[in-house]
């Protein structure tokens, strides 16, 4: 049953491309409609498997396919959190799309589909080998829907993310020649690789982070974020940082606790990662102060927020690394919330640099609404979800201390470097939410000279189909936020694991 | 001895509930001025309904929520809380009807009620908290829920202004999450039910701790206006006058005072306080802000930049009072929470009723304003007194206690501190006082200008009449003194 049930979870997103795929040749709208379908069918096997996970079975198939490694394939918390994240914002997004996109609407549900399951794939792969096989599939599925409008800067995106993932792989692929050659296991699931200290283990460390990293966009292999997200369509946006960028931490929390354990790294190694990763939360931040373009900026916005996931990663205690497993969780739904309700604005407005966002709060509530309670939470006000990020990678700083894995200097720093960071964030969402709401304001009192009528004001919200989702979401930030015991819980079974 | 009881969170759910009610229902003036009385008057009174328990030592608490291991929504009505809670609820109920009064024309009045509501209800949180996380929430929210009213006036200045606001205060949430981030990792515990939460800091440096305190009174003392960090205060004033009432009476700068006293008296502890050398330093700063704020203030102009200052060099005698470590001073910090809110609170409301009739704003216009405003001069007159420090006046029983507070502490010097202050106090108060009773108006009277409305001219009675309350009957139970007496008691382990 378990087993069934975890290969239904990888390969219904598989049949679900092609269905939709051949179902939009007939019908475009209905191919919409019924990608939204099978995004539940999708969650609904994921949650599913969490069920069976959490009653204590264990969900796992093996396959011998005539190499010496084998394709496996295991559901643990980890995995579960991040499916749970892919399939969850896969539904609301495709909900979305049924309004949103004009132009080949079964190609983007037919490549979210494919996205997916390799998402999916990669997530419950038990070793290297098996990742591997999605991650490339994963790579191009992905790049389709950055290309997804077809203007000549989303092909060129599209294509410099295809280029930069084929370097990430090839870096995973040298890694694990090396891994395996030395170590004899490519095992990702554990707690620690035993025979790891032999040989270029260093080496082996920074491929495997080199590879993740450009995934995830963290510093200095983020060159390609800022490019692709503003070229994709505002949905694939949302869903590419939200769940699909989050592959790439994923895969540096495992290579930090899985491959190589807790003890291995060692503070030598894990202090260079935390560095990287403080970097790139300030400067992805520091980027996104200098946009002008909403798109663009919420792109660097989530350089700088994959800085918090990896920060929990090299931090190297259980409070700091339950702070980068929930960010992963919190920044979906923040970070999709906000690419939503920019697609809502773009859609109803055609623009998206900052300067044409004054007062649309007026003719734009509900998405105004949206964006303000996801921006509060990206700036780390309490009680939304992105204060809990932070507090648990503060406190998890101050317990690396403790636990002698930095420095006392470093740990002040680091949380000074924090609260900056939630600082920089209040500097370029702060003006955003201003001028959103009382922006327009300025502008009559800038001329009062003469007497401006007051015009009624006449709403221009897209429909129902675009609001549900991307307010359920950007409510979500601030509801999880009180009950932020559930996602702990989840968090929780990921930390008890490895600590 | 702890009461489980759901007192405490009423007050904070009734003036939630009426922010949330009037963003939905409020563009109907019944239904919007309807939720804002009902809701002061619920908070009031379920915050006084506490007051009895709290006088024969009962503490009422509730967990709401766990959040995680050692952080909760949890509230807790302890003396002090219950204090500042009082306080900011009563003068909610006298500011909602001045308020209604005042904003009769105003435009975007439903924004405005909302989120004063939302303000309130912060500050009770901030008041009510049980733990640091708390504390925090609340505070945070506090400066969101107040920024729309800072910029309410919607002008080039008031934008600046807004700007100036969140900069300070966001900034000093930050230090303030570093401080109870570190707290947390050298206490495990971020319970506000201690006198002196880091005393289980067994292995803290004096200097990390030191650091810490810093880090505490940035966090605290920009909303505090504790001089350096007081430059975004005078700009607020851009707002419309009840909001300078919310700001400077009820809810923000008090908060940041009851913050200091949180810090000072929950978080160190005295015994702590005294043993890092912190009572005097906190002491220099406060005294170099009672001392500047009041010289600054003579200089002003414009009323109401005048009365800011004023509350600059006011709140530094909360802080003033707290960090003598000495049961008066401390008891005087705590009156004086209540102290100066009824005469800054009527200051202020003054001021906007002047602004209001007249129009004017600048003190070099009010000559001769009494035979216009009689009722209002009398008023001012009364709170400038106060303010003063003369008796049987409010401000006199802190000043009374504060001596005392000083005496206790053997520093005799800074008895100096309150003499120069109270001569300053007069010198920026009572010239305009002078001025609007015997100066000759420059224009004649003409007969249909009369005074304000009730809704103004009640609301101003109500807290002049409050500071001869609180002076002459200030030992009576239920009022500021007997509720701090056992907060005092609680604090100092006994000593009073």
């Amino acid at each position: 049953m378990a087993k069934i049930l975890l290969l239904a979870a990888i390969l219904v997103p598989l049949a679900s491309s092609f269905i939709v795929f051949a179902q939009g040749r007939v019908s475009k709208r209905g191919a919409s409609i019924l990608s939204a379908v099978l995004c539940g069918v999708d969650l609904s096997l994921v949650l599913g498997l969490y069920a069976l996970f959490n009653k204590g079975y264990e969900v796992a198939v093996e396959y011998n396919v005539g190499l010496p490694f084998k394709l496996a394939l295991k559901a643990d918390a980890l995995g579960l959190i991040l499916a749970l994240i892919g399939t969850t914002l896969a539904l609301f997004v495709s909900f979305y799309c049924i309004e949103y996109i004009d132009k080949n609407k079964g190609l983007f549900g037919t490549f979210l589909h494919l996205s997916m399951y390799g998402m999916i794939g990669i997530v419950f792969s038990k070793n290297l080998f098996t990742l591997l096989i999605f991650f490339e599939l994963f790579s191009i599925a992905s790049a389709f829907l950055v290309i997804h409008k077809q203007t000549p800067e989303a092909i060129r995106a599209g294509f410099q993310y295809l280029f930069i993932s084929v370097v990430g792989t090839a870096c995973l692929i040298g890694a694990t020649a090396i891994l395996y050659s030395t170590t004899g296991s490519l095992d990702l699931m554990g707690q620690g690789i035993v025979n790891i200290s032999k040989g270029p283990w260093i080496l082996v460390f920074w491929l495997l982070v080199a590879g993740f990293g450009v995934k995830a966009g963290m510093f200095p292999a983020h060159i390609w974020l800022p490019e692709s997200y503003p070229a994709a369509p505002s949905a694939a946006a949302a869903i590419l940082s939200g769940a699909m960028a989050k592959v790439g931490a994923y895969g540096i929390i495992r290579v930090v606790y899985g491959v190589y354990g807790k003890s291995l790294a060692g503070p030598s190694t894990t202090n260079v990662l935390l560095t990287l990763a403080v970097i790139t939360m300030i400067g992805g931040s520091l980027a996104a102060i200098t946009q002008s373009e909403l798109k663009k900026m919420l792109a660097y916005s989530s350089v700088a927020q994959i800085g918090y996931v990896i920060l929990g990663a090299a931090l190297m205690s259980p409070l700091a690394l339950a702070g980068g497993v929930l960010h992963i969780i919190n920044h979906a739904l923040m970070k999709s919330s906000l690419f939503l309700a920019c697609g809502s604005i773009i859609k109803k407005t055609g623009k998206s640099d900052l300067a044409s966002m004054k007062g649309i709060g007026k003719k734009m509530p509900m998405t105004m609404t949206t964006f303000t309670l996801a921006a509060l939470s990206m700036i780390g006000i309490p009680p939304f979800v992105g204060f809990f990020s932070k507090w648990l990678l503060a406190t998890g700083t101050m317990q690396s201390m403790s636990g002698g894995n930095i420095a006392p200097w470093a740990a002040y720093v680091t949380i000074g470097m924090i609260v900056l960071s939630g600082l920089l964030n209040a500097l370029y969402f702060g003006p955003i939410i201003i001028n959103g709401w009382f922006g327009e304001k300025k502008k009559a009192s800038a001329h009062h000279g003469h007497e401006d009528k007051v015009e009624k004001i006449a709403f221009n919200e897209p429909s129902w189909v675009m609001l549900t989702p991307m307010f359920l979401l950007g409510i979500s930030t601030f509801l999880f936020g009180i009950y932020i015991k559930i996602p702990l819980r989840l968090v929780e079974k990921v930390v008890s694991y490895y600590f | 001895m702890t009461v489980i009881s759901p007192l405490p969170v009423i007050g904070i759910v009734a003036s939630g509930l009426a922010g949330l009610l009037t963003a939905i229902w409020g563009n109907n003036t019944r239904l919007r001025n309807t939720f804002g009385t009902v809701g002061s008057v619920i908070a009031f009174a379920s915050v006084a309904a506490m007051i009895p328990g709290a006088l024969q030592g009962k503490i009422y608490s509730i967990t709401l929520l766990k959040l995680f291991s050692g952080a909760s929504i949890s509230f807790r009505a302890d003396s002090l809380g219950l204090l500042f809670a009082t306080v900011s609820s009563f003068m909610w109920v006298i500011v909602n009807i001045y308020t209604i009064g005042y904003m009769g024309h105003e435009e975007h009045k439903h924004r405005f009620f909302s989120f004063f509501a939302m303000a309130i209800f912060s500050a009770l949180g901030i008041a009510l908290s049980a733990n640091l996380i708390n504390f925090f929430i609340f505070f945070e929210l506090l400066t969101l829920s107040t920024y729309p009213l800072v910029v309410h006036a919607g002008t080039e200045e008031a934008y600046k202004a807004g700007i100036k606001y969140l900069i300070y205060t966001l900034t000093a949430g930050g230090f303030l999450l570093a401080a109870i981030v570190i707290t947390y990792f050298l206490a495990g515990s971020l319970s506000l039910a201690e006198a002196g939460l880091l005393n289980n800091a067994s292995g803290a440096s004096p200097l990390l701790l030191r650091t810490l305190f810093i880090f505490y009174i940035i966090g605290v003392g920009v909303k505090a206006g504790i001089m350096p960090m007081h430059h975004w205060l005078p700009s607020a004033m851009v707002a419309p006058t009840p909001v300078s009432t919310l700001l400077h009476a009820v809810a923000v700068v008090k908060a940041g005072a009851f913050g200091v006293l949180r810090v000072v008296l929950s978080i160190y502890g005295i015994d702590l306080m005294s043993k890092l050398g912190l009572g005097i330093t906190l002491m220099v700063i406060a005294s170099f802000t009672i001392v500047v704020a009041s010289i600054i203030a003579i200089k002003q102009d414009h009323l109401k930049r005048r009365l800011a200052y004023s509350t600059i060099g006011q709140l530094s005698y909360i802080v003033f009072g707290a960090a003598l470590l000495t049961p008066a001073g401390i008891l005087a910090a705590m009156i004086h929470i209540a102290n100066h809110a009824v005469t800054k609170g009527t200051l202020f409301m003054c001021a906007g009723i002047i602004t209001h009739e007249t129009g004017k704003t600048n003190i070099s216009q009010l000559d001769g304003i009494a035979k216009r405003l009689p009722i209002t001069m009398g008023a001012f007159s009364v709170a400038c007194l106060g303010m003063i420090g003369v008796p049987p006046l409010a401000g006199f029983v802190s000043k009374w206690y504060l001596g005392i507070g000083v005496a206790q502490s053997q520093r005799p010097f800074f008895v100096s501190i309150l003499l120069v202050s109270s001569i300053l106090n007069a010198a920026y108060f009572l010239p305009i006082v002078w001025r609007a009773y015997f100066k000759q108006p420059e224009e004649k009277i003409k007969k249909e200008e009369r005074e304000s409305v009730i809704t103004m001219l009640g609301p101003i009675t109500a807290t002049a009449s409050c500071s001869f309350l609180l002076g002459l009957f200030a030992t009576s139970p239920g009022l500021p003194i007997s509720i701090a007496k056992n907060a005092v008691a609680f604090f100092t382990g006994g000593r009073i």
